[in-house]
């Protein structure tokens, strides 16, 4: 019995026995009606009381018994087994044995032998359990409960870091941000981990911005760690009252926080390094590297590519053997380099997510709602030049779905959901693209409003509104000049909508649709590229220029005749599997040529918008290094970059959705096949 | 005086942790279910409360999550066995502040309040 607790024995075994005597009366309920499922949870309950008094006071096998009785009630509450006299009888056995070990403990005699009582509650178990589930995984731990009570020792805090204390001079620099990596460490002994790490998250978020987290959030909070974890925070107050306040939690054995390089030489403070720990030293095993030299590093990787694809052109005239063999061994190097090139530039998209629990937090405290944000695939990684701009535009979605989306408690009740609302925020990867998807379980969008909200900006006439599936007019929501919010609120801002998010992605070569069902909820679904550094391209000739088109957006590539090019209001116009689709000259676009000619043409889709690219010859696919445009070209709307070519020439990237936008065929067909024909054509057409 | 409301559904429990806190000088008031309890913390002026998980009516992270509704600092400490790990993380999202795994003794109760009280 543990000695502090000893003084409360008299008050344990009088209330003890009031809980046994009630759990008497429930059984004998559950043996007059069988069916009484309050009584079985009442059972439950009160099994549950005992066991946890008897555990308090220290009393093992009583609560060992209290607890095998809880796992029998737990297979009647959840009808694995159904209540029948022999049941009954082990459960009355359990009450009479239960009343005999509180009296002896008051009598302070040792307990007594139970295992004939758990045997028979074993083997009844095993009858019922066989061909069901096994025991929960909760109720193994249970049994731990019982067994693994240390003596625990209360100074071990007292063994506090000399490193966190030192810092502790340097870090007066208030109102600086820097960056500080918090190590922390719990007791061995320590209970719940996952909670107590939380616990110290929680401090850490409160005063700063947790920028990385190893382990992973979410192998803490599932308690897959081995009981010590690293955060780099970026704080602007002095930290060691954090370094205090870490220390007082129950549990954390130790705390270092050891200031940054990179921040401390900004400090100024020559022996900064001297007081990392040699331990630490050890530990390290990522460096920071400023972007713009990865960027360096893979434009070189980029030249490299490039003068490989030249020597092996060369070594085709050539024909050497040795050369050959050279050239191929320096082809697979330089694949290699390139993909861990780029690799380095991968950041798991945790960066982003990590800050979110925090702002959906504060933003349902906010907006008197609840919610529930569960974030999954934490490890997915994207290039950092996606990452960094992606973060924002995932702010944006989640906060419509909290201003939008999920309604209050009272509204959820009526509507019959759970008060708390769920925005699931799903990352995953498909071969070279990631999908994100943002879904909440709010009263989805209102496709009436969207109706009369597109009428009334003249995005669409009534008509294409009538004949458009819901599907469609939901994603009428990312066109661009829509937006649904009626009035600026401070969470989802100043009317910014969906459309300036999906453009957002679009430009990061990305795409978004919207599916909502009504009074279930919205899904987003966003496909991004992994990265934005290296694509794959289809190269064409159009008169003696090349450019390269990502393939993507491509739909097909189909050879034209001249008499299959219709002009409709002006505008040349194909017929593609039925569709009436814009054709798009870059030579016009240009003002390079005024002419229309071209064999072959590139359908390209974005969203729901197409185009036919003319072209004068396909010359294939292959990987091309993107080049950002100078200033000077920047500002023309249809290039994306830039890439060079084995031969050495230049090649332009066209930017799909700026050519579609921009072509006088930027017109926008919705892809819509109940449409009659003969309305799109007008009376314009004459060989239809 | 400091003000504790301690929430359980065993009135042994809560006589334990009124006997061991009212020895640290504390004021304490009981109720046995998430529902008294936020309408006790609702007229009660509480500087603290420990809460247990598994309740009838309303169960311990309801009633946090109603309490921390009523006022954002509440101080609630969750008392809970070893095996409601999920349950405790909940609470804890929920805004209470720390935490006691049952079976405890004594001086981790009184570390754990007064840490939370400071």
């Amino acid at each position: 019995m543990s000695t502090d607790l000893s003084k409360y024995l008299d008050m344990y075994v009088t209330q003890t026995k009031e809980d046994i005597d009630k759990l008497a009366d429930k059984l004998l309920e559950i043996e007059s009606n069988p069916n009484d499922a309050d009584a079985i949870n009442e059972c439950f309950r009160l099994a549950h009381t005992v066991k946890g008094n008897a555990a308090t006071m220290m009393f093992e096998k009583t609560a060992q018994l209290a607890h095998a009785m809880e796992n029998l009630l737990d297979e009647l509450r959840s009808e694995r087994a159904e209540v029948n006299p022999a049941i009954m009888d082990i459960f009355f056995k359990c009450v009479d044995r239960l009343e005999m070990m509180v009296e002896d403990a008051r009598e302070k005699k040792s307990e007594p032998d139970i295992s004939d009582l758990l045997k028979m509650i074993t083997e009844e178990m095993g009858e019922t359990t066989e061909q069901s589930t096994p025991v929960p995984e909760e109720k193994e731990e249970e049994k731990k409960e019982s067994e693994d009570k240390k003596p625990k020792t209360k100074d071990r805090k007292k063994a506090a870091t000399e490193s966190g204390k030192k810092e502790d001079k340097k870090s007066e620099s208030k109102g600086e941000k820097k960056t500080v990596d918090f190590k922390i460490k719990l007791t061995p002994e320590c209970d719940m981990r996952a909670a107590r790490a939380f616990i110290a998250l929680r401090l850490l978020e409160e005063a700063g911005r947790i920028k990385e987290l190893t382990p992973r959030r979410e192998m803490i909070e599932n308690d897959k760690f081995g009981g010590t974890f690293n955060a780099l925070v970026e704080i602007e107050q002095d930290y060691a009252d954090l370094v205090k306040k870490i220390e007082q939690i129950k549990d954390v054995e130790q705390v270092s926080a050891d200031i940054l390089k990179e921040t401390a030489e900004k400090a100024c403070d020559a022996d900064a390094q001297v007081s990392i720990p040699r331990e630490r030293m050890r530990e390290i095993r990522s460096v920071r590297v400023k972007m713009d030299r990865l960027d360096d590093l893979l434009d070189s990787v980029g030249e490299l590519v490039i003068s490989k694809i030249r020597l092996a052109e060369i070594g085709k005239e050539i024909e050497s053997k040795q050369l050959t063999e050279s050239i191929l061994a320096l082809d697979r190097l330089a694949s290699e380099l390139q993909y861990n090139v780029l690799r380095i530039r991968m950041v798991p998209i945790d960066v982003v997510f990590s800050k979110f629990p925090r702002m959906v937090r504060d933003l349902s405290r906010q907006m008197g709602k609840e919610v529930e944000l569960v974030l999954e695939g934490h490890e997915i990684e994207l290039d950092r030049s996606v990452i960094d701009k992606l973060g924002d535009l995932l702010v944006h979605l989640l906060r419509n779905s909290m201003d939008h989306g999920i309604e209050s408690p009272e509204e959820r009740k009526k509507s019959g959901k759970t008060p708390i609302g769920k925005i699931r925020l799903a990352a995953s990867q498909e071969q070279n693209r990631v999908m994100i998807t943002v879904e909440d379980d709010g009263k989805g969008i209102d496709i009436l409003k969207v109706k009369s909200k597109a009428l009334e900006r003249g995005l669409h006439s009534e008509e294409e509104l009538d004949s458009m599936s819901d599907d469609e007019l939901t994603n009428i929501l990312g066109t661009p000049g829509f937006s649904t919010a009626d009035k600026v609120t401070a969470v989802s801002g100043r009317g910014v909508g969906l459309d300036a998010v999906k453009s957002g992605i679009e430009s990061l070569g990305g795409q978004m649709s919207i599916e909502s069902t009504t009074g279930r909820g919205v899904r987003i679904a966003i496909r991004l590229p992994l990265t934005l550094a290296i694509i794959l391209a289809m190269l064409v000739r159009v008169k003696d220029q090349i450019y390269a088109i990502p393939v993507d957006p491509i739909q097909e590539t189909i050879s034209i005749a001249p008499n299959d090019v219709k002009t409709l209001g002006g505008m040349k116009v194909i017929k593609f599997r039925g569709e009436i689709t814009p054709m798009i000259y870059l030579s016009r676009l240009l003002k390079t040529s005024e002419t229309h000619t071209g064999s072959q043409a590139i359908v390209v889709g974005i969203g729901q918008k197409k185009g036919a690219i003319v072209v004068d010859e396909l010359l294939g696919q292959q990987e091309i290094v993107v080049k950002p445009l100078d200033k000077h070209l920047r500002r023309i709307p249809f290039f994306g970059g830039a890439t060079i070519l084995g031969s050495g020439e230049v090649a332009l990237i066209v930017d799909v959705a700026g050519v579609m936008e921009h072509s006088r065929g930027g017109y926008v067909k919705v892809e819509n096949h109940r449409e009659p024909q003969d309305r799109v054509f007008g009376g314009g057409i004459s060989n239809e | 005086m400091t003000k504790i409301l301690v929430v359980d559904d065993a009135a042994f429990m809560r006589s334990i942790l009124r006997k061991i806190l009212e020895e640290e000088g504390f004021e304490i008031h009981e109720a046995p279910d998430g529902d008294l309890a936020v309408d006790k913390y609702k007229n009660g002026e509480f500087d603290l409360v420990t809460m247990d998980i598994v309740m009838p009516k309303m169960d311990g992270v309801t009633a946090v999550k109603e309490i921390i509704k009523l006022d954002p600092e509440a101080k609630i400490i969750m008392i809970t066995a070893l095996a409601h790990k999920t349950l405790v993380l909940r609470a804890l999202r929920a805004g209470a502040k720390d935490f006691i795994v049952k079976p405890f003794d004594a001086s981790a109760v009184i570390e754990a309040v007064k840490n939370a009280l400071r």
